[in-house]
């Protein structure tokens, strides 16, 4: 190896250890927003914008697990930024980061509680009559469970899930924690709130050489090579190191009632002592599938499409995995749109919805709609 | 290699280890939390147990001003309409 060689690796392996060591100072989720309303750790925001166009307004849910800043990374990679623009109006569910005294909240406080409460707030500060619901993952599964239980009630006009698993038979996780492995029960005997560390975890060992070693080889080669992208990569990596914790009640019902018993998909649900019922979902649902997802494969999300009661149904199905499918460099030309243009398609006020061009969309029931009007120009005052 | 991995990774023997891991990892922080809280508790001071159940009740008084906000806007939701119909 030369001098100049020598000179260059160590030069990158310096600059390597700075954007691991300064990944913490990256800003993350920076477009302006104003808290409208918070109980207990959760808190809704509704995001800053002149351009609102569209009736319903748009409600973002996110996981329990990762905070939701996902749907707003950075300037330019930010869903939130890109529905602000396409003339939405855009609120964020957060659920902040619970602690040991939260251990006693459960599945029902996220969906008999928390969602319509914010769905509430949502229709007050907007004055809309209904919501577009938006769920990623878990934050998906709840809006599921969520339009299951109170069917045409709901003020939830439509419903989109990213990523959501619905079906876990046959997943990863099922075999980790499902009927035969782990004593969830144990676990949260004694933990009120389980580490966001651990989780995460768990989650990288799902792929280990990828996440606990391939990812940070590609970041050195980059740099070696001149082609880091510094800012995406530290955005994404402080994203994926800030962990919440689980609370503990809601975490032993997301294991034994989601991947031990498998209950939602097989009616057997109960919340509150109401049946979780998918039949009884009536809004018209986009679900979203990542074929490179071994968190949420497609195979988990798919059986929704056969079990709703809604007679319109999208499938999007696309290359990603659980997170890059949204948050990926590809994302902002590849589904942003789409799903940009499906929710726009049935965001007009009551009685004028119009039905989208589905002929981009993969596995639809309406290929046959006709084309959608994507910017509407539908009057809205700034604040609603 | 990485395929390796994800095939070990999918595996029974994984599973039961990772599972039997978790219950150790709970079992030692369980048991360095209550130490640590019975030496606090003997010097008299707060420990962490007694700050959740302080944080427990604020989130019960929490829950019931909702209840109350919803049962103020219901009234105030009805008496609008009776003022209406009347």
């Amino acid at each position: 190896m030369s001098p100049p060689q020598v000179g260059r690796l160590a030069s990158a392996a310096v600059e390597t250890l700075n954007i691991l060591l300064t990944t913490d100072d990256a800003q993350i989720a920076t477009t302006p927003k104003d808290a409208v309303w918070t109980h207990r750790k959760t808190t809704l925001y509704r995001y800053r914008s002149n351009e609102r166009r569209h009736a319903t307004p748009v409600l973002l849910v996110f996981a329990l697990i990762n905070r939701p800043h996902i749907f707003d990374l950075r300037p330019g990679h930010s869903f939130v930024e890109y529905l602000l623009g396409e003339g939405f109006d855009v609120y964020l569910l957060d659920w902040g980061l619970p602690g040991p005294e939260d251990g006693d909240t459960g599945l029902d406080y996220y969906v008999c509680d928390a969602l319509p409460w914010a769905m509430r707030e949502v229709k007050r500060s907007s004055g809309a009559d209904a919501v577009s619901l938006l769920g990623w993952c878990i934050g998906g599964t709840l809006c599921t469970m969520h339009a299951a239980l109170e069917g045409a009630r709901s003020p939830a006009r439509n419903l989109v899930l990213l990523t959501t698993p619905i079906d876990t038979s046959g997943s990863l996780y099922r075999k980790w924690v499902g009927p035969d492995g782990f004593d969830v029960d144990h676990v949260t005997d004694d933990w009120d709130a389980v580490p966001g560390a651990t989780i995460d975890m768990a989650n990288k060992l799902m792929k280990p050489v990828t996440n606990l070693w391939s990812s940070y080889r590609k970041l050195a080669q980059s740099v070696y090579d001149g082609t880091v992208d510094r800012e995406g990569y530290q955005s994404m990596a402080k994203w994926i190191a800030d962990n919440p914790a689980f609370p503990a009640r809601a975490f032993r019902e997301w294991v034994t009632w989601l991947y031990k018993d498998n209950r939602l998909v097989r009616g057997r649900l109960r919340l509150r002592g109401r049946r979780v019922d998918l039949a009884r979902i009536e809004q018209p649902l986009l679900v979203v599938t990542a074929r490179a997802d071994h968190i949420a494969p497609p195979s988990n999300s798919q059986p929704l499409l056969e079990l709703t009661g809604s007679s319109d149904v999208e499938h999007l199905d696309r290359p990603g995995g659980h997170i890059g499918l949204m948050a990926g460099s590809k994302a902002r030309k590849e589904i942003w749109p789409d799903v940009a243009g499906w929710l726009a398609a049935r965001s007009e006020a009551s009685g004028q919805a119009r039905r989208p061009d589905l002929t981009s969309l993969d596995g639809g029931r309406n290929g046959d709609a006709p084309a959608p009007d994507v910017a509407s120009a539908m009057p809205r005052s700034a604040e609603g | 290699m990485a395929a390796a991995m994800e095939q070990l990774v999918a595996g029974k023997g994984f599973s039961a280890l990772l599972g039997q891991a978790a219950e150790n990892a709970v079992a030692l922080t369980s048991i360095n939390s209550q130490m640590w809280d019975l030496v606090l508790r003997n010097f008299r001071m707060v420990g962490r147990s007694d700050i959740h159940r302080l944080g427990r009740r604020l989130n019960g008084i929490e829950d019931k001003l909702e209840m109350l906000l919803q049962e103020i806007e219901g009234l105030d939701d009805s008496r609008s309409a009776s003022g209406r119909s009347g």
